[in-house]
């Protein structure tokens, strides 16, 4: 089964569970996948459709089993893309001048259909990472290398879609912007607005298309933005800061949407984005780069060679408890407690490679230590906070 | 109906949409074709009017205003719409020549923005254009110019340096300066070998067109007077029938008919006693004097006081003045039009820096255009006062083409590092200012270097220069050849920097 078949048959169960928000999204999704104006036609035709016929749900899952098998049939036979790298760099150093701070050197690789999570503190060079990606900084030595064809500097940012934490203002109609972006990008005169259609409701915006800019939240600020980069049709697309401003189911939305994006079986992109949200971007990335005054430590540590032995992570519990310091300090002792920190309202324990989360389930309830909140960061990016 | 070509645009031809082409050169086009018509209506003539009649010109002025006015709202109502959208700073894709096309596209605009003078000089001249056919105008100035030889006028000078044949007796009693100062005009001529006074009729001038030149001019003056000298009183009796038609068309008074006018003024063989006819009724702009102190020849003029003012009438008069002033108008439009190469090459230029402006504006920032804006003036400043105390054009001219050229290489260099904009955006903004300047520069320099080296101003007589300098008469001759070079060269420069720019642009920030 490939990579389609499968989403295939992910939405099929969405279909099953009448869960038809997402179902509509991946629809949309599937449908720009065929690059297919008659397509484009019909799927528009079934979101005007389906406003009319919100409450019918017979209808509405025979008309969804109906496009899905329309969109199948189509797109069996279309290659599947090949993961290529996109964006390598090596020994990338940033400095601004006579100014403290420098970031690198930083090595990483960036494929297509992946996303690359920044995290970091502020001020610690997530910002100056992205904008070297994209070529707004060059790098004041080592190398950025992009695996695919451009003619120059220009032609390869039309490629590569940054998305700063503070955006431009967008003047005039949404819709008519987008519509520019569309025509500036050659789509077709006859699937400019079909495709337009498509990505806002895509991106649940239909309602503000003729908003102002200055009218809409932050968080739909930030869809537009999005709406904008489908369009664009990038290489990679490097976005500061998304979840900032955005409410938690906002987020979680947000977040599956880069997913499913950055995953098409047939125009994957490279995604880089940078937050504070942790544990949001770690369960959407593939990769997580933690940076640190400009230096960089990897979530998961690339093998090199086939003998080398991966090293073994301590195990790290964050947790919250009414137990003091002390007390918590003589039960962990029993399991050979590295150390034991507070930090912020929550504790931070670390124990040897040997222990496993279950040992400190196990004495937690044998000694019925108080726990209002616990969560394994051993794989997490959140060690790299504490240590 | 804007709409839906917006529309249209939108999704087929983007750049032309972003630049709101369609009704912005529509509207600017319908400005024009008012300022048209307010010319047409203000060109007019008055055929009453003589140009001692207050006001005729006061419309200019107000005109002038407007269309600055109109020019400015417009333009900054245009720049509204079209700065929404920059598809340049947001990396869509681009082909090589796109940004000129912008260029060419914004120049348009701003030229059909700054010709509202043209069109308002042009709806002028089409109006006085309308009222006969060139070849009719001309005929008509012909017989004016035929009747005012028999009009009060001026009379050809006819000086003697002999002074001693013309006034023998003076010579004893003046000093030498004296007889400098005592150059006089004989007091007869010779034409076709008969001897004629000064101030006889052969004597006369008559009014010019701007449809001859001196030689048909001279020519018919020759072909009056032999009439006269050949007594063919009947080819001159139907000059004044002619004129009296076309003054009797325009409903002008004249208190004689052709009969009349040919007894004043024909007194065959010497035409020495005639008659001066008055080119108007009265006179407007003299000193009246009620004592009548200022010696007049009463059987030509005489005094009238109406409603209180003493006034100059003349006893014999056709409306020369009017006519001479209505046809000058008529002759110019045709001959001399306000729409002209050259009014069009200044309306043009203006635009070029108008649209220079914009398009820097367009392709770097605000703030780097505000910074080159103070950078370029300071050192005009500067390099002025030091030109000035100096007392060196060279200077000035010299330091502004090599700051050019230093502003030339360093973007070329920027563009080939690859290493960041640095400072460039102010920099490109400033290149592209000076650029329509470089050729007038490199022009003024090198006239003057060439004026200097070959020692031209040494030289006085215009023929001898001509002959010893033909490079400088080269130049001189053909400035206004080289300002229409100077914009090939304006297209060439601009089309090579909008493609350097897109790459400029591509370049990181820092």
């Amino acid at each position: 089964m490939n990579e389609f078949e499968k989403q295939y048959q992910e939405l099929q169960n969405f279909l099953k569970f009448e869960d038809f928000s997402i179902l509509t999204k991946r629809i949309i999704d599937l449908t720009l996948d065929t690059e297919d104006v008659n397509q484009y036609k019909k799927t528009n035709e079934f979101l005007i459709w389906l406003d009319q016929n919100e409450t019918n749900i017979e209808a509405k899952k025979d008309k969804y089993q109906e496009i899905l098998t329309n969109l199948h049939a189509t797109l069996i036979h279309k290659p599947l893309a090949e993961k290529l790298v996109l964006v390598s760099t090596s020994g990338l150093v940033k400095n601004y001048g006579s100014a403290s701070f420098g970031l690198g050197p930083i090595e990483m690789e960036l494929h297509q259909g992946e996303i690359l999570g920044l995290v970091g503190e502020n001020g610690n060079g997530k910002t100056t990472l992205l904008r070297t990606l994209c070529g707004e900084l060059y790098a004041t030595s080592g190398k950025v290398n992009y695996n695919f064809k451009y003619d120059d500097n220009y032609d390869l940012r039309t490629k590569l879609v940054y998305i700063p934490q503070r955006t431009d203002t967008w003047y005039g109609s949404m819709f008519e912007n987008l519509q520019f972006t569309a025509s500036s990008y050659g789509y077709k005169p006859e699937e400019n607005e079909l495709i337009v259609e498509l990505i806002i409701a895509r991106l649940g915006l239909r309602k503000f298309r003729n908003h102002s800019w200055k009218s809409l939240s932050s968080g739909y600020k930030m869809r537009f933005e999005l709406a904008r980069m489908l369009l664009r049709k990038p290489k990679i697309l490097l976005i500061d800061e998304p979840l900032a401003n955005l409410d938690i189911l906002a987020q979680q939305t947000v977040l599956e949407d880069f997913r499913a994006i950055a995953k098409s079986p047939f125009r994957p992109i490279g995604i880089v984005l940078s937050s504070q949200q942790l544990y949001e971007v770690e369960k959407t990335s593939d990769q997580v780069i933690f940076l640190k005054h400009g230096t960089q430590k990897n979530l998961h540590e690339k093998i090199v060679a086939e003998n080398e032995v991966k090293v073994a992570n301590n195990l790290v519990i964050e947790f919250e408890s009414s137990w003091s310091q002390s007390d918590l300090g003589e039960r962990f002792a029993k399991l050979n407690m590295i150390s034991l920190q507070f930090n912020g309202g929550t504790f931070i324990v670390n124990f040897p490679d040997s222990v496993s989360v279950y040992d400190f389930m196990q004495l937690v309830i044998e000694d019925k230590i108080p726990l209002h909140y616990f969560r394994n960061i051993s794989n997490s990016t959140r060690r790299f906070f504490v240590s | 109906m804007f709409k839906n070509i917006q529309k249209y645009l939108l999704i087929n031809q983007p750049l032309l949409w972003n630049l709101k082409i369609v009704p912005a050169s529509l509207i600017l086009l319908s400005i024009d074709i008012i300022f048209f018509i307010l010319g047409y209506l203000n060109g007019s003539i008055d055929f009453h009017e003589t140009n001692d009649s207050y006001g005729s010109n006061t419309n200019e002025g107000i005109i002038i205003f407007f269309s600055v006015l109109v020019s400015i709202l417009s333009t900054i109502i245009w720049i509204v719409y079209y700065f929404k959208n920059n598809a340049l700073k947001s990396f869509y894709p681009k082909n090589n020549f796109s940004l000129f096309k912008e260029w060419l596209l914004i120049l348009l605009i701003c030229f059909l923005n700054c010709t509202y003078i043209i069109a308002f000089n042009f709806g002028k001249d089409t109006r006085v254009r309308g009222y006969y056919t060139e070849s009719e105008a001309k005929k008509r100035c012909e017989t004016l110019s035929q009747g005012s030889f028999f009009i009060e006028g001026s009379y050809s000078q006819h000086y003697n340096n002999d002074n001693a044949v013309a006034y023998p007796d003076d010579m004893t009693t003046e000093t030498v300066e004296a007889v400098v100062d005592s150059v006089k005009p004989k007091d007869h001529f010779y034409y076709r070998g008969n001897r004629y006074l000064n101030f006889s009729l052969i004597d006369k001038n008559i009014n010019s067109y701007s449809f001859f030149d001196f030689k048909e001019d001279s020519l018919r003056k020759i072909k009056i007077k032999d009439w006269l000298i050949d007594n063919k009183k009947e080819e001159i009796r139907t000059i004044f029938k002619n004129y009296l038609a076309i003054a009797k068309e325009h409903n002008l008074k004249a208190n004689i008919d052709q009969n009349k006018w040919l007894d004043l003024i024909y007194d065959y063989p010497k035409f020495e006693k005639y008659k001066n006819v008055g080119n108007q009724e009265f006179e407007v702009s003299y000193d009246y004097n009620s004592n009548g102190q200022i010696k007049i020849d009463s059987t030509e003029q005489y005094y009238k006081t109406v409603k209180g003012t003493t006034m100059l009438f003349n006893r014999y008069y056709v409306p020369e003045k009017q006519l001479n002033y209505a046809y000058d108008k008529i002759a110019q439009s045709w001959n001399n039009p306000s729409t002209n190469l050259e009014s069009f090459l200044i309306a043009f230029f203006v635009s070029i820096g108008l649209s220079l402006l914009l398009f820097s504006f367009r392709v770097t920032s605000g703030k780097n255009w505000l910074i080159a804006v103070v950078s370029l003036g300071i050192i005009n400043i500067v390099v002025g006062i030091i030109s000035a105390f100096a007392s060196s054009e060279y200077f000035y001219f010299g330091i502004i083409l090599l700051l050019f050229i230093a502003l030339f290489i360093y973007f070329l260099v920027v563009i080939s590092n690859k290493k960041g904009k640095g400072i460039s955006g102010i920099t490109l903004n400033a290149l592209l200012w000076i650029l329509p300047f470089f050729g007038p520069l490199l022009y003024a320099l090198v006239l003057k270097i060439a004026k200097e080296v070959s020692g031209y101003n040494l030289v006085v007589d215009i023929g001898l220069r001509e002959k010893q300098f033909p490079f400088i008469t080269f130049l001189k001759e053909y400035g206004m050849e080289l300002l229409w070079l100077n914009v090939l060269f304006i297209f060439i420069m601009m089309c090579f920097l909008s493609r350097k720019i897109k790459q400029w642009r591509g370049i990181a920030e820092g």
